[in-house]
């Protein structure tokens, strides 16, 4: 290989983005849907969506706790998560063993009456943001793989820098009348847009499994490695140990709540409660704020004693911690005001889009110049599964979540499996349907399921279309909504696709005097 | 596609040679720290996990750039050697 730098850095920017594209793409997707994880999870969950916003915290929590004390008066610990704006759903909890999160017990309330709710079993919108970081593989090596991913997707970001001859006069061509060239220069403007946030992203992703992705110097430097550095770097509150004698569990908590709300002025400024070791003198009550101010995606807290009185706060941590706080806030973007959130998922989903078409450049440009080659094919087949089977997978799932019967055992996994055989039977078609049939079948066929969502939601049953319209849920209405523009997007990209290659879906006359006959 | 020595050889000087440097890097990066901002091991130990993915990423650029591909390995090593020292020459005083 000859040292010519710009040579060599697009010869990197081919393959690294190759090698691994499909799952960045699928990392970038479902992460860019992550951003609303909260907003798909209340859709995902109807039973519990049209619920009265009530803003009186205080009625709330003096309530939850009385409730607590019948329901588990022995239990060390008792959760109460507020509703809020972006989460509305409104959750007790307790724990029957201080140490194992895993003896946790949820229940779901209405928060006007107290009335115990159940919602159908699904993950919701956490689903994607699992899959984002582990694709499904968790146990297989999966955050290994992403991690990989990410640092190659680092390579190419900075390698694609230098592909530019005229990084100017490139931002400003856009040629759409042909479908390659269209993507050239869309791929060439977005990549220049996206840059920065696609930096830190990829770099700030790294960062969350640093003890798995680079664990070497902690593990010589400290006897329990990392483990030992992330006690040290990190403060927490101070473990409550219980005595042996028993106090009054509080009851009213009007003077701790005054106290809380000076300090956090805003409406519903509450996220969570935790009442660690209720009925002990040592007990310890933490008011957790709402994470919209906190760009470190720590969350502020306030804990008071059994006496009612405020404890110092926590220790601020050093700037090493902070600065991984910070990366990693940028990545989840809790402090993201609406606007903000719309603008980082446009973000992310230009980012998705420039993955996808430099992925199709890649085959475009090849397959125009040399003739027929395996690789090309097998490129073709992975590019229509990883970019139009995981869209119509996602498509699938949201389906799922309305068309499974709700008392279905292990409904969550359902719903995940019903997402992988959808990924799964497109693999298999694109070996058999000539490539750009499928293309535009896969698009129509995503953009029709997510155009009819709404629809689909409102034959399921209407009471919960027509509530949130009566409620003004915006929550509710704005998954509805975003479903039906992301569905006619790609409906358009279908058309676009269409009309610049020629290719065309005849629907075989049976079929259509089948539907005919059916709607008469 | 044939099978290109060459490239392979520069592959795995940039994929594991770097990785090697990322790791290196890390070592080093803990006195560094030390001297420079605040005189705790554990900041310093976080600092060099942190930013040793930068390294990892100059490193990759460097291995693909280098004239041959055997130069590309021996610049891996020399660089990830020379971290390693100031981390141990420093390890005393940490």
């Amino acid at each position: 290989m000859k040292p010519d730098f710009r040579k060599t850095m697009i010869w990197l920017h081919t393959y690294t983005g190759l090698v691994l594209g499909w799952v960045m793409f699928a990392i970038f997707t479902t992460g860019t849907l992550s951003y609303f994880n909260p907003e798909i999870s209340h859709w995902m969950k109807p039973e519990l969506a049209n619920q009265p916003i009530i803003n009186n915290q205080l009625a709330l929590i003096n309530r939850s706790v009385a409730l607590l004390q019948q329901k588990a008066p022995d239990a060390p610990r008792w959760q109460v998560s507020l509703p809020s704006a972006r989460q509305q759903h409104f959750r007790l909890a307790w724990q029957d063993d201080l140490e194992n999160r895993k003896s946790r017990t949820r229940i779901s309330l209405l928060a006007d009456d107290f009335s115990q709710v159940s919602a159908r079993e699904t993950d919701g919108g956490n689903f994607f943001r699992q899959f984002h970081y582990t694709l499904e593989l968790r146990e297989f090596g999966g955050r290994y793989l992403v991690g990989v991913a990410a640092m190659m997707m680092l390579v190419a970001l900075f390698s694609g820098i230098f592909t530019h001859r005229r990084f100017f006069k490139d931002f400003f061509t856009l040629r759409w009348k042909n479908l390659s060239k269209g993507l050239t220069d869309s791929h060439a403007l977005i990549g220049i847009i996206t840059l920065p946030f696609f930096f830190v992203l990829c770099f700030s992703g790294l960062l969350f499994y640093l003890s798995l992705y680079m664990p070497w110097s902690a593990n010589t430097q400290f006897e329990k490695g990392y483990q030992q550095l992330n006690q040290h770097v990190s403060t927490s509150l101070p473990k409550v140990s219980a005595s042996n004698t028993t106090v009054k569990v509080i009851t009213d908590f009007s003077y701790m709540v005054t106290q809380v709300k000076k300090q956090w002025p805003e409406q519903n400024s509450i996220a969570r409660l935790t009442y660690n070791l209720p009925t002990d003198p040592n007990g310890q009550i933490v008011f957790y704020r709402t994470k919209q101010f906190s760009l470190s995606g720590k969350r502020e807290v306030l804990s008071f004693n059994t006496k009612g009185e405020l404890m110092p706060a926590m220790a601020t941590e050093r700037l090493p911690r902070q600065i991984k706080r910070i990366f990693i806030g940028l990545h989840e973007a809790q402090f993201a005001t609406p606007l903000l959130r719309w603008i980082l998922f446009f973000m992310g989903a230009a980012c998705s889009f420039l993955i996808a078409s430099g992925l199709i450049l890649w085959l475009h440009k090849r397959q125009k110049k040399a003739k027929p080659h395996l690789g090309h094919a097998i490129v073709e087949r992975l590019n229509i599964t990883g970019i139009g089977g995981l869209l119509l997978a996602i498509a699938s799932y949201f389906c799922a979540n309305r068309l499974l019967p709700v008392t279905l055992g292990d409904r969550a996994d359902a719903e995940v499996i019903v997402f992988l055989i959808t990924w799964f039977i497109v693999l298999c078609l694109s070996l058999f349907i000539r490539p750009i049939k499928l293309w535009v079948a896969l698009l129509a066929m995503t953009g029709a399921s997510l155009c009819l969502l709404p629809f689909l939601d409102f034959f399921v049953n209407h009471h919960w279309l027509i509530q949130a319209i009566e409620h003004r849920n915006w929550l509710y209405l704005g998954a509805d909504i975003s479903f039906v523009i992301s569905g006619a997007v790609l409906l358009v990209i279908m058309q676009y696709v269409r009309k610049r290659t020629g290719a065309t879906i005849s629907i075989k006359k049976p079929v259509l005097q089948w539907v005919g006959r059916y709607a008469n | 596609m044939t099978f290109n020595f060459s490239i392979f050889i520069r592959v795995l000087a940039a994929t594991l040679g770097g990785y090697m440097v990322a790791v290196a890097s890390s070592y080093a990066l803990i006195p560094l720290s030390y001297w420079l901002f605040s005189s705790n091991t554990y900041d310093g130990t976080l600092l060099g996990m942190m930013f040793s993915f930068l390294f990892y990423l100059a490193a990759i650029i460097w291995a693909f750039c280098q004239k041959t591909h055997w130069l590309a390995w021996r610049d891996m090593l020399l660089i990830s050697s020379a971290l390693m020292t100031i981390y141990l020459l420093f390890l005393g005083s940490l």
